[in-house]
């Protein structure tokens, strides 16, 4: 890296960590209850919930993982942000509405709110620790990395950085906080990522940039299947049913991500919550555009770098000069944006999830939580070597997709599930999922079972919870009749009588909850 | 500690029967959503010629905002009729 670009990316990143900072500690007011710190007062517009939810969810994986892949693995690598994005409709068909009127605000604390199992929620609360630890320690790995190849600063500084500005600002206000710090990363990233990609594409097709391999176009792009070392989870996999076990992994994963559907509930009623969703449709739809442009880009004209670093070698490659580093700080700024906002989001769900389980939910709590879960990312992130970001985000949704997914679906349409039979669920379906990738890690492999092991652990998983809860049919909650009525019906119909009246409240406070209520 | 599910509010207007029925109706729409998800996801690899992947890979995502409309719209419809 040149001097230059070296000094333009200290500043981009720079600008980003001050800008997450400010917006997330000065924007917010005091809130005056534990219920406000937790789910931004349910005041949060859909469109403003969106922009929060693709910034959370358009990690370091999408924004530089996934061009990596492409650019290595060739064509099979574009059917990733399809399904990456395919995980949305299934949220809103299944689980948004029925899920934000169930009044319950982490995974946790809808296992034991529908479920009536103490024992439960406990069990739940460490898959939610264990996806969200994946997330961060891929962020963190991704943030040194990417620090280390801009500026040559260790990868430690990364890690530290990231963490740093993500405990300030989750600290500093909770979900609202992170909230606004999320939207405003959202439109930082799709500008800047859009805008570099159309300027450097420019420069390749029309300024003739890049000699004699800008002659080699999208015709050498196809087929070319690269070597792949690393491949948990299926990651990188170029044949067929490689490509389709994660289309389909992502599209049922994303429901369980702890830091996702902790979103649901930043909006007032389960009308706003749906319209979030489809608010986050369109803002993923345009993003997940700009990864196969990168991908392109890097197999053409950066061939051989490694995947996290292609998207940033490219503006140095096609444009050398000031321009090249101006727009290297500028990707430098956008991938600090996402390994922020998916870092915030992630903390402050999980803290949620851990403080409510630990111990009496409070403020207090969550700060420590917050602090500890930290911690955990940091001290995981120095024991581990770095892989891939998609590899570890891809094995957060498999775990997610083999445990929450059928937990939620289960629970919110079927009523003779019982706490005994999701308990089964969570266990063969995160136990088989840890177990296959410890054994794949450790050199066991099992041919078909461990590269493609979510074709396997999500149906049992489902098939579990079903079997045990058929065979406990004494243990189905009684109040389930009641349960499904206030999840199905529309918040009129099902709230508390006494709300109808009173013209004081906004739609927001209509619905009673049971866990926020009485903090 | 966690403390214990705090019980419901008071039995709304709402027979059983008409729960269930909206549920079996908001069921159908969203398997359908579903379905047609999946089918996507599985048709569109297995049909498309590879040197194809890059314009129907970016032709799905307007796919999947009409097909999250066309759910939001389906679910709301059934919530008002009742």
């Amino acid at each position: 890296m040149s001097g230059g670009s070296v000094a333009a990316s200290a500043v981009g990143i720079a600008f980003v960590v001050v800008i997450s900072v400010v917006v997330g500690v000065v924007r917010p007011r005091r809130y005056t209850s534990a219920a406000e710190f937790y789910v931004a007062a349910r005041t949060v517009r859909p469109w403003w919930n969106g922009a929060a939810i693709s910034a959370e969810f358009t990690s370091a994986a999408a924004c530089l993982g996934l061009a990596g892949l492409i650019a290595l693995h060739g064509a099979s690598a574009l059917w990733y942000p399809v399904g990456a994005a395919a995980g949305y409709v299934v949220v809103i068909a299944l689980v948004v509405a029925p899920l934000r009127r169930s009044g319950t605000f982490t995974l946790p604390d809808f296992a034991q709110w529908r479920l009536g199992s103490v024992a439960l929620r406990r069990f739940a609360t460490w898959h939610v620790l264990a996806i969200g630890l994946l997330y961060l320690v891929a962020q963190l790995h991704s943030a040194g990395v990417v620090l280390r190849v801009l500026t040559g600063m260790p990868t430690w500084t990364g890690w530290v950085s990231v963490t740093l500005v993500s405990v300030v600002v989750t600290l500093a206000g909770g979900m609202g906080s992170v909230t606004s710090v999320q939207a405003v990363q959202y439109w930082l990233k799709l500008v800047v990522f859009t805008g570099v990609a159309l300027v450097l594409w420019c420069a390749w097709r029309c300024g003739g940039r890049g000699g004699a391999r800008a002659t080699a176009g999208l015709e050498g792009f196809e087929g070319l299947a690269a070597p792949y070392g690393e491949a948990l989870a299926g990651a990188g996999e170029p044949s067929l049913p490689g490509v389709l076990a994660v289309l389909l992994v992502c599209a049922l994963g994303t429901m369980g991500l702890p830091h996702i559907i902790v979103r649901v509930y930043a909006n007032g009623d389960a009308r706003a919550a749906r319209r979030s969703i489809v608010a986050t449709q369109v803002l993923l739809g345009v993003f997940f555009l700009v990864p196969p442009l990168y991908g392109i880009l890097g197999r053409v004209h950066v061939p051989g770098a490694r995947e996290e670093e292609v998207v940033l070698l490219l503006p140095g490659a096609l444009l050398p000069g000031t321009a090249g580093d101006v727009l290297t700080g500028l990707l430098a700024a956008g991938a600090f944006a996402a390994f922020l906002a998916t870092s915030c989001g992630v903390l402050a769900a999980v803290s949620g999830a851990v403080s409510a389980c630990v111990t009496r939910a409070g403020v207090g709590a969550f700060r420590f939580a917050t602090a500890a879960v930290a911690l955990a990312a940091l001290t995981l992130t120095s024991l581990t070597t770095p892989a891939t970001s998609v590899i570890g985000v891809l094995f957060g949704f498999c775990l997610s997709a083999a445990t929450f997914c059928p937990l939620l679906v289960l629970g919110i349409w079927w009523r003779r599930l019982t706490a005994a039979g999701a308990a089964a669920g969570l266990v063969v379906g995160g136990g088989l999922t840890a177990a296959l990738a410890a054994g794949d890690l450790a050199g066991v492999k099992l041919g078909a079972v461990s590269v493609y092991h979510m074709a396997f652990t999500v149906p049992l998983a489902f098939v579990a919870m079903v079997v045990i809860s058929l065979v406990t049919p004494g243990r189905v909650p009684m109040g389930v009749d009641r349960m499904m009525a206030r999840m199905h019906l529309p918040e009129q119909i099902a709230g508390p009588a006494e709300d109808h009246s009173s013209p004081g409240t906004d739609r927001s406070s209509r619905q009673h909850s049971p866990y926020i209520d009485d903090y | 500690m966690p403390r214990a599910p705090v019980p419901l509010a008071s039995d709304g207007p709402v027979s059983d029967a008409r729960v269930r029925a909206l549920m079996g109706r908001q069921a159908r729409i969203a398997l359908a959503t579903v379905a047609a998800v999946l089918a996507a996801l599985v048709a569109l690899p297995l049909l498309t010629a590879r040197g194809d992947w890059l314009v129907v890979t970016m032709a799905v995502q307007p796919l999947w905002v009409v097909l999250a409309v066309l759910q939001l719209r389906r679910a709301e419809r059934a919530e008002r009729d009742r």
